[in-house]
């Protein structure tokens, strides 16, 4: 499922044509890295609270945000290689092109923290559930488990192509199975299911501001879509396989998120689930009904590793693109763009590990800091719309400015999927502004306020600085056309 | 063209087996350590409290007194600790699996279920848990 061999190296664009060097990857491991880092079992409980509704809650957005994302990516993966900056760097300007893997990058800073501090909340569920509110516990979790990550990335694309494709497999597609499976026996053996599922509980209820905050805030389900592309050039021949690559993804991606919430909305009522618990609670009380609860700890070490296989991905995703922008226009510091001896960007995860490790430590040991942490969410989110935004504008000029320029897949009505597509990023942008339930009754203009601050620093202020302070001499050969320094 | 851009097969096959060998010693340790809740006479007393508070079916006792037990598990392990709500937090967002995560305005019994169990297993820190989700925004936004 994995990589595929060692074999050649070349352009982007070589359509196929095999240089010596390189490692290749599979089409389908691409797919897999694509679907690890977007899909998982964590929100599924959430998503069961609506019961039915839950697939229109991720059919719509799939509709006006996914669909869009995954052509526009694979008409643009198969004509340039390098992921999104490099499409908005031809598209639209270099600059631009920098923004938008930095807004990529920026995005994953605060995501790791959270994303480990469910790791090590599911560990704790196995282990001792009195760990789950453990400082200690936490940050050691976060960190061994991040800087393994770092080590791993630092070996280059097979591994974590290799890695996350396993976790995929074994940590999400094998539950996942289980989980519907188990929830179709409990059906068939005439239980009724919890959640009712009839026609009428098809749509959510219409809460005003509230549905339209949760129907456009699920666009954001399938932010990342896009991000694998930077490893186009690891593939035989792009132009061709991407496009199958994106489909098969968006095809895993819609089952993953979909089917366990509804198997679990089967078995659980809304009423009983508990969302501190999560997806661990779901499927101990799934395998207390089928008296195989001896069952719950295997599968908590098997979401563990689906987390930390969706986490390699994105380690290894938008540091590369902002390492090939970079040296091709000098924008980071040479210390930063440092590569290993496998071509890896050691230096910006040693950097990005560093103030990983310090966030997480403030997370697990500063109470106001892991009480507001869901703020950082909101703003990151806020910061990865602005590359789509890029994105849709940059495929639209490209098609219209260098109509003739090679592409393997012309994604049909490109205009209309980039116009949907920039729409939709939009409305979650401005949505992203809605306080949301943590902010309780808050002053709205004070959230406002620290959202759009947030936003602007982390997504403008930064990348302009380091634009601004750019020197010439910061130029290196670029690594995807084969040159070393 | 020398662009290299993975570790030898040696060094990728001593990871996969490194790591490998790691998550089946948790898995392991998680076998030997994993404690499902006993269906004690207490626990399953609590069962009954919890099914009557939620309005469930009377069958849900067993099942839920073989997860939440007579402690009520990780629900009430500390559930008032900001560590614990802010992972409790993080969870009234969106249907995403990756970085998309973000806040929405959650429904109304997303937290019924929470609630229910801490005033039945842990009512010591009912108090402070009411009060904390009335300072939350929900919305009836599910059926």
């Amino acid at each position: 499922m994995s990589a595929t061999g060692a074999a050649a190296a070349g352009s982007p664009a070589r359509q196929g044509k095999a240089l010596p060097g390189t490692a290749y990857i599979s089409w389908v491991a691409l797919a897999l890295m694509t679907t690890s880092s977007v899909a998982s079992l964590r929100p599924s409980p959430t998503m069961a609270v609506y019961g039915l509704a839950a697939i229109f809650l991720y059919l719509v957005p799939a509709i006006v945000f996914l669909l869009p994302t995954a052509l526009v990516s694979a008409e643009l993966a198969s004509g340039w290689t390098g992921g999104v900056y490099n499409w908005v760097a031809e598209g639209i300007s270099k600059p631009m092109g920098f923004l938008a893997v930095w807004c990529q990058f920026a995005q994953t800073i605060f995501y790791y923290p959270s994303l480990l501090a469910y790791v090590a909340s599911t560990l704790a569920y196995v282990f001792d559930p009195s760990l789950a509110a453990n400082g200690v516990w936490t940050a050691l979790v976060i960190v061994v488990c991040y800087w393994t990550g770092v080590w791993i990335s630092a070996q280059g694309a097979k591994s974590v192509a290799g890695l996350s494709s396993a976790g995929l497999i074994i940590g999400t597609l094998i539950p996942g199975t289980l989980l519907v499976v188990l929830g179709a026996i409990f059906l068939g053996q005439g239980n009724a299911s919890a959640a009712p599922m009839d026609a009428s509980h098809l749509l959510p209820a219409w809460a005003g501001i509230s549905s339209l905050v949760l129907i456009v805030n699920n666009f954001l389900s399938y932010s990342g879509m896009e991000m694998n592309a930077v490893h186009v050039s690891s593939l035989r021949n792009p132009a061709k396989e991407f496009p199958r690559t994106m489909l098969l993804a968006t095809g895993l991606v819609l089952v993953i998120l979909i089917l366990p919430a509804l198997a679990i909305s089967w078995f659980i009522p809304s009423d009983e689930l508990s969302l501190t618990a999560g997806v661990m609670q779901a499927f101990d009380t799934v395998f207390a009904q089928f008296g195989m609860q001896w069952m719950t700890p295997v599968v908590g070490v098997m979401l563990v590793a689906a987390s930390l296989g969706g986490m390699l991905t994105w380690l290894a995703g938008p540091s590369k693109g902002l390492l090939l922008i970079s040296r091709q226009e000098g924008y980071l510091p040479p210390f930063l763009q440092r590569m290993n001896k496998h071509g890896v960007q050691q230096n910006i995860l040693v950097a990005q590990g560093v103030l990983t490790t310090v966030i997480a430590l403030a997370y697990a040991f500063i109470p106001d800091v892991s009480s507001a942490y869901w703020i950082f969410s909101v703003i990151t989110t806020q910061v990865y719309l602005i590359a789509y935004l890029l994105m849709f504008v940059a495929a639209m000029r490209l098609r219209r400015r260098r109509p003739d320029h090679p592409r393997g897949y012309r994604a049909p009505l490109l205009g209309t999927l980039c116009v949907v597509g920039f729409a939709a990023s939009s409305a979650a942008l401005a949505i992203g502004f809605v306080p949301s339930s943590q902010f309780g009754g808050g002053n709205t203009a004070l959230y406002v306020l620290i959202i759009a601050v947030g936003a602007l620093g982390l997504g403008l202020l930064v990348p302009y600085l380091f634009y601004r302070l750019r020197k010439p001499g910061w130029r290196l050969p670029d690594p995807e056309r084969g040159h070393r320094p | 063209m020398t662009t290299v851009d993975s570790a030898p097969r040696t060094t990728r096959v001593v990871t996969y087996l490194i790591l490998g060998i790691v998550f089946l010693t948790l898995a392991g340790i998680g076998l030997a350590t994993f404690r499902t809740a006993k269906s004690s006479h207490e626990a399953r007393r609590k069962a009954d409290r919890l099914v009557a508070t939620l309005g469930l079916p009377a069958a849900a006792n067993e099942r839920i007194a073989q997860v939440l037990g007579d402690d009520g598990g990780l629900v009430c392990a500390a559930p008032n600790d900001e560590l614990a709500r802010s992972q409790l937090l993080a969870t009234l967002s969106n249907g995403a699996g990756g970085p998309g995560a973000r806040p929405v305005i959650a429904d109304e019994q997303a937290l019924n279920g929470m609630r229910a169990i801490i005033q039945v297993y842990c009512p010591d820190e009912a108090d402070e848990f009411e009060q904390f989700v009335a300072d939350l925004k929900l919305a009836d936004t599910a059926k």
